[in-house]
């Protein structure tokens, strides 16, 4: 058992209120000399026995009073019988990971629709006036909500509205979010569920520490939740992304000719004899090659490309190698110049512009 | 008259002033009286005929009814007399319980018997008087002198509650000392062992006395209105007390309460004694004055 309100079970001390007035009444009792003796001799042989049997019971009812409603106003929780009934309301904090990896294209969809999907049955399979709220792994951690929420319908369509492909997953601080969050909650039942694909680089043994701390953190609240892991979707074990895309010149003119030099590494455990690097700019395939990629290999690949307007334009390198999307593409932008303004410099430095005399 | 204004202040004695009080059977007396003789006499009031026998005095022979009948019949008067009362007031222990700014059971009994003793003086009737707790400690026969009265007064003002109740032994010690029939008034809380009580007050009435039974409760033992845990000692026998919590037991103690005045109620009805609760929350002349009109109406 735990209670909401742990200060106030403090107050439980005053169930030995009666007990001290009980003593301070009998240590200096009222003298009375009396006259009718008998009838009081004659009224203890009848109601002896029933009289310290209701005193008793009448002590007991007036220590019981204050506790009882000290620990009413501790709010108290049966926290491990309320999992032995099934209709008990639960307060559920879904830790869902939309890291990059999340993207992966797995059966049926990725692994973050996936989560969703199975985020949405944890949802929809609450009781009623259950309360949920959901936190993002990726990204700032920030929930969705800033407090519990009791309308799961509306939940079920805002974690349909998500999407995945937000950098590496912070597995500490969003425990710490879903902490945080579950200790606002309105029920007895707390629950954190972390539904993620559990990917070594979100899941590093490096931080292994920093999860093992948030995650103590977390059962060491007044009323601690049930973490429980979720493992969603597949674990892609080919990777190839394209890290780094640069280029020269720095400053372009129309139909100068641009150098895009892109960096590819295969991070999966099978190589590529050929593996199709496109390049498109403005959106449309401007170059293609293939090129090898050993497992764990780094390469880079060269294109070439003349503008004929002026203006803003997206190089974009892309491969299709393997179902994990987000890094298969890497965008730049590049600004082409009308005119390229040159400054021509001849003879002795001097801090004066050309044509300017001393 | 000291003694009088300690027991008896003026408006006490002003408002019994036109009380009289009335024997309500047959009583003993040497004088000419205002109370009926059971001794049928040559006197003014008629009471029957009988047929007459040898030995009889002829001149209280009915001519009238011997010319009507042709039998002899001998006409027989009731000769009245004057009333001779006893007050036994019951000066034990218990009697010595007061409310917090109130008189005591036996002041009030005291004072009540100062009353009524007034009374039967003014009618020149003679009472007497026995104060007792478990012994009889004094015993004045009655009189009805006025300097009589001062010696009653005096003994009331004197006796002090104290010791333990026999009502019972007391009474039975009394019987042969009354010798002639009369009225007897009884002032007590009744606080006795209530089957030898009424037993004894059965005897009063086989010798036919009459019996008055002022039975005195203070309002304290009539409501039983403490709630602080009290410590009751007990005023006949010093040492015994019993520790209690009142408002647990107050149900209980005022059942018991209602059952003792139930029985003595019955006991009295039983034995044709007449039975007068009295608390002492009300004033003395009031509940007299309510005792005898009481009477007067059922005589």
């Amino acid at each position: 058992m735990n209670f909401l309100n742990i200060l106030l079970v403090g107050g439980v001390a005053a169930g030995a209120i009666p007990i001290i007035v009980h003593l301070i009444s009998r240590s200096k009792p009222r003298e009375v000399r009396w006259g009718a003796m008998h009838l009081i001799e004659l009224t203890l042989q009848k109601q002896q026995r029933r009289l310290r049997i209701e005193n008793w019971l009448l002590l007991l009812l007036r220590i019981c009073i204050p506790v009882f409603l000290a620990l009413c106003m501790a709010r108290p929780v049966l926290t491990g019988a309320a999992a032995l009934w099934n209709d008990a309301k639960t307060s559920l904090v879904v830790v869902l990971d939309n890291s990059y990896s999340q993207d992966f294209q797995a059966t049926g969809g990725t692994n973050f629709e996936n989560a969703q999907k199975q985020a949405a049955d944890l949802v929809a399979g609450l009781q009623r006036g259950s309360d949920v709220s959901v936190v993002m792994m990726s990204g700032t951690n920030s929930p969705l909500y800033d407090s519990g929420v009791f309308n799961t319908k509306r939940v079920a369509e805002d974690l349909k509205a998500l999407e995945a492909g937000y950098g590496k997953a912070e597995v500490p601080s969003a425990l710490d979010v879903a902490s945080a969050i579950s200790r606002s909650m309105s029920h007895a039942q707390r629950e954190v569920i972390v539904i993620s694909d559990f990917q070594r680089i979100s899941w590093s043994a490096e931080e292994a520490t920093l999860r093992q701390r948030a995650a103590e953190r977390l059962g060491a609240a007044e009323i601690a939740p049930r973490l429980t892991l979720f493992h969603t979707g597949a674990e892609g074990r080919e990777n190839v992304c394209v890290e780094t895309v640069s280029f020269s010149p720095r400053v372009l003119g129309m139909n100068q000719t641009l150098q895009v030099r892109a960096t590819l590494r295969n991070y999966g455990e099978r190589g590529h004899d050929s593996l199709k690097v496109v390049c498109r700019v403005d959106g449309k395939v401007a170059h293609t090659t293939q090129i090898p990629l050993e497992a764990g290999q780094k390469r880079q690949v060269l294109f070439t490309h003349q503008f004929d307007s002026a203006g803003s334009h997206v190089v974009e390198v892309s491969t299709d190698a393997d179902s994990l999307k987000a890094d298969n593409t890497f965008r730049v932008s590049i600004p082409v110049w009308e005119r390229v303004p040159v400054l021509v410099v001849d003879g002795d430095p001097s801090p004066n512009r050309i044509g300017e005399r001393n | 008259m000291t003694q009088v204004s300690q027991l008896l202040q003026p408006d006490e004695l002003q408002s019994i002033a036109n009380l009289n009080l009335f024997a309500r059977q047959a009583v003993e007396g040497a004088i000419s009286g205002a109370h009926r003789s059971p001794h049928k006499g040559f006197s003014i009031e008629f009471a029957q005929h009988r047929e007459y026998v040898q030995g009889d005095d002829t001149r209280r022979v009915d001519w009238k009814v011997f010319g009507k009948t042709d039998r002899y019949y001998i006409r027989e008067y009731e000769e009245e007399t004057s009333l001779r009362a006893t007050l036994l007031v019951d000066c034990s222990g218990s009697m010595d319980y007061a409310r917090e700014g109130s008189i005591s059971k036996c002041q009030y009994a005291m004072k009540l018997a100062a009353c009524i003793a007034q009374i039967i003086i003014r009618q020149s009737d003679s009472v007497g008087m026995v104060t007792f707790d478990d012994q009889i400690r004094s015993f004045i026969p009655p009189r009805s002198s006025t300097s009589h009265l001062r010696l009653l007064y005096q003994e009331m003002i004197e006796s002090r509650p104290g010791g333990e109740t026999d009502l019972a032994n007391i009474f039975q010690k009394l019987m042969p000392r009354l010798q002639r029939r009369g009225m007897v008034f009884i002032f007590t809380d009744g606080f006795s062992d209530q089957r030898a009580l009424l037993q004894s007050l059965s005897h009063f009435r086989q010798a036919s006395h009459e019996v008055v039974l002022f039975h005195i409760l203070d309002p304290d033992e009539i409501e039983f209105p403490f709630s602080a845990w009290t410590k009751f000692e007990n005023l006949e026998m010093f040492g015994q007390f019993r520790t209690l919590d009142p408002a647990s037991f107050r149900v209980a103690y005022l059942d018991n309460l209602r059952q003792f005045r139930e029985a003595l109620k019955t006991g009295c009805q039983r034995h044709r004694i007449d039975l007068v609760p009295m608390s002492t929350a009300e004033p003395i002349t009031d509940a007299l004055a309510r005792c005898l009109r009481q009477r007067q109406l059922t005589a």
